[in-house]
């Protein structure tokens, strides 16, 4: 699970007011290298709740990321090159994935995170 | 808006030709002919990918579903290469030389084609939809050689022109030629009639189609595949129609073995996918859905396993997708599911079992499938973005059944027949207005202009093919000529026998 994707999730547990944003606890990370382009960072940003994302990091050990966006953050290309570093390179391999609300834990294992609700939990289900 | 009916008309081939006397450089686009219907919606996407709008390259009028040739004019030599290299359905695109409505008349408006005495070339030949012998052809290009003289060494391989004289024949709606010069056996048809061609053009090769991709990453070569897998050529299409550039954000809300989302990866998407089904994600062994991108150095997908029909409550965000690319189940090789159980007695799950507790799922009305999309596609995509899936169906389902979405417009519907009773089609829309959280249950009540029988009739499509295919055969047995046409296995496989013990007993 790469921390954008994590930025874009909430639980789906009905009971949940929020469910935003998971708790993530990593047993591996995993980091890959991909290409960086500079309207995709700005693109994705416009809907990236940053204190989320400052969080999330810190849970994968990443403990760089200043607390509040930088004001000329389209002219900072190093910046921009590090922020599509923490939000598409970095992958949760496997671990777990809690509600703030409810405590319900989502598994993550061989990079899918599972979010198929038990049955008691659908019963309530608005289909 | 939608694919065009053929409009075959003598006046085309004229207005090409006099078109051909304009100043501007004009381009010869050559199609492969397969998928005819797609042809020009995979044409204009690569078109508006490029930022060009179609109208300024080509008249629409020339356009002819059942024609592979279209005389285009882009405003210069790099874009046309660039819309060549995006499309699979493009064979080449040619710089033209002259375009005449016979040979002769060909020969005659043809320019020299070499400008110094040091440049090599050669001339090849092609024809579209007849044939012509070895010294015919060695007859026509000596009548381009003789005009022109050209001074330069001629040089088989890798010239610095290549020029090519392409002869266009008409062709029936059922994709024959209209002139066959040859029948089955390859001797020829001795016909008076007069074979006029609908044109022929004398040009030379600029840029080669992106077909290779079709070949490079043929299924056979994928290690991971399940029956769901689609079709590289297709998925590639899909991809081209919903405008996937380097760095688009993707989303297969049914992502399966990942066959679309890789396609969307060759073109450079940055995708996502979801799926119910656990078991096509991780597949038996050979490494799921991750498999082939590993084995083709693709940047990986992020999947999720999740439910279609609770996107909004798995998803916060909206609008933040460039297109979202997909194959709904339709229940002809997979059904759909969704969370949630239809039993009332349900026994409560003991705690020591819960840690690999499967839960259950029950089936997703085609309906609500669609529905379903739609609303994900209303609110996740960005203004502008588009959904391409496909939707298959048989006869009696027509362009008006297609379920809609006040948010979506669409763009285009490209029909794939699939054997004599069952077809599909690709459809695509567009994003067109901004997405409004209090209308989704009001949109949703809407998706199905036609009301629900619209829906029934893509609904259980496998049991709707075998009744089908029964009540023809009935027909055919009334008529006295089915039960020689449909035997089914176990009758041949008697009559076989039957067959072997007549003969030994003969002999």
């Amino acid at each position: 699970m790469k921390l954008l994707t994590h930025n874009h999730l909430r639980s789906n547990v009905r009971t949940a007011t929020t469910g935003y944003p998971l708790i993530i606890t990593p047993t591996e990370i995993r980091v890959t290298d991909t290409e960086y382009n500079d309207k995709f960072v700005k693109h994705v940003m416009q809907n990236v709740n940053w204190p989320v994302l400052v969080q999330a990091a810190s849970q994968c050990g990443i403990t760089t990321l200043p607390p509040t966006i930088p004001p000329n953050l389209t002219s900072d290309t190093s910046f921009l090159q590090a922020l599509h570093h923490v939000l598409v390179n970095v992958n949760v391999v496997s671990g777990v994935l809690k509600c703030p609300d409810t405590g319900r834990e989502f598994s993550i294992r061989d990079g899918i995170c599972d979010f198929m609700l038990e049955e008691e939990e659908c019963e309530n289900v608005k289909i | 808006m939608a694919s065009q009916p053929s409009t075959r008309s003598s006046s085309s081939s004229a207005s090409t030709a006099s078109t051909a006397t304009s100043t501007a450089t004009q381009y010869l686009v050559h199609f492969v002919h397969r998928h005819l219907d797609f042809r020009k919606c995979d044409f204009d996407s690569s078109l508006i990918a490029q930022n060009l709008s179609p109208s300024s390259i080509y008249a629409a009028s020339n356009f002819d579903m059942l024609r592979p040739f279209l005389i285009c004019t882009f405003p210069d030599d790099e874009t046309a290469t660039k819309v060549a290299k995006s499309t699979v359905l493009i064979k080449h695109i040619y710089k033209v030389n002259s375009v005449g409505e016979t040979t002769e008349d060909c020969v005659a408006k043809s320019k020299p084609f070499t400008s110094s005495p040091t440049e090599s070339w050669k001339i090849v030949f092609d024809t579209f939809a007849s044939k012509f012998t070895k010294s015919e052809q060695s007859k026509i290009m000596h009548q381009f050689i003789d005009l022109h003289k050209p001074s330069g060494p001629v040089k088989m391989k890798d010239p610095t022109t290549t020029m090519s004289i392409i002869h266009e024949y008409p062709v029936k709606i059922s994709g024959a030629p209209m002139y066959p010069r040859f029948d089955h056996s390859g001797s020829p048809i001795p016909s008076n009639v007069d074979r006029p061609p609908l044109s022929v053009y004398f040009c030379s090769n600029f840029a080669a189609g992106g077909r290779d991709l079709v070949e490079k990453y043929t299924l056979k070569k994928r290690t991971y595949l399940g029956p769901t897998s689609m079709d590289n050529e297709l998925s590639l299409i899909m991809c081209n129609a919903a405008l996937t550039r380097p760095q688009s954000y993707v989303l297969d809300p049914f992502v399966g073995t990942g066959s679309i989302l890789f396609s969307a990866s060759v073109l450079g998407g940055i995708c996502v996918g979801t799926d119910i089904d656990t078991r096509v994600l991780k597949g038996k062994g050979e490494g799921g859905v991750m498999r082939n991108f590993l084995d083709c150095n693709l940047p990986l997908p992020e999947i999720i396993r999740g439910d279609n029909s609770l996107h909004s409550r798995l998803f916060r965000s909206r609008e933040v997708y460039d297109s979202i690319i997909t194959d709904p189940p339709y229940g002809i090789r997979a059904g759909a599911r969704k969370s949630g159980t239809t039993e009332d007695r349900r026994k409560p799950i003991p705690d020591e079992h819960r840690h690999d507790h499967i839960p259950q799922t029950q089936v997703y009305p085609v309906g609500d499938v669609m529905a379903d999309l739609l609303t994900v596609a209303a609110r996740g995509l960005k203004v502008g973005g588009r959904l391409v899936y496909l939707i298959p169906s048989l006869k009696d389902f027509e362009e008006g059944d297609l379920p809609t979405h006040e948010c979506l417009e669409l763009e285009w519907v490209c029909y794939q027949p699939l054997g004599l009773l069952l077809g599909r089609r690709m459809v695509v829309m567009k994003k067109v207005k901004g997405w409004v959280e209090e209308k989704e249950e009001e949109w949703k009540e809407k998706c199905w202009p036609n009301g629900k029988e619209s829906a029934d009739k893509v609904e259980k499509l496998r049991e709707q093919m075998a009744e089908a295919a029964k009540k023809e055969r009935a027909e055919g047995e009334k008529q006295g000529w089915g039960g020689k046409l449909h035997k089914t296995k176990k009758q041949r496989k008697k009559e076989m026998r039957n067959e072997v013990e007549l003969k030994k007993f003969t002999d």
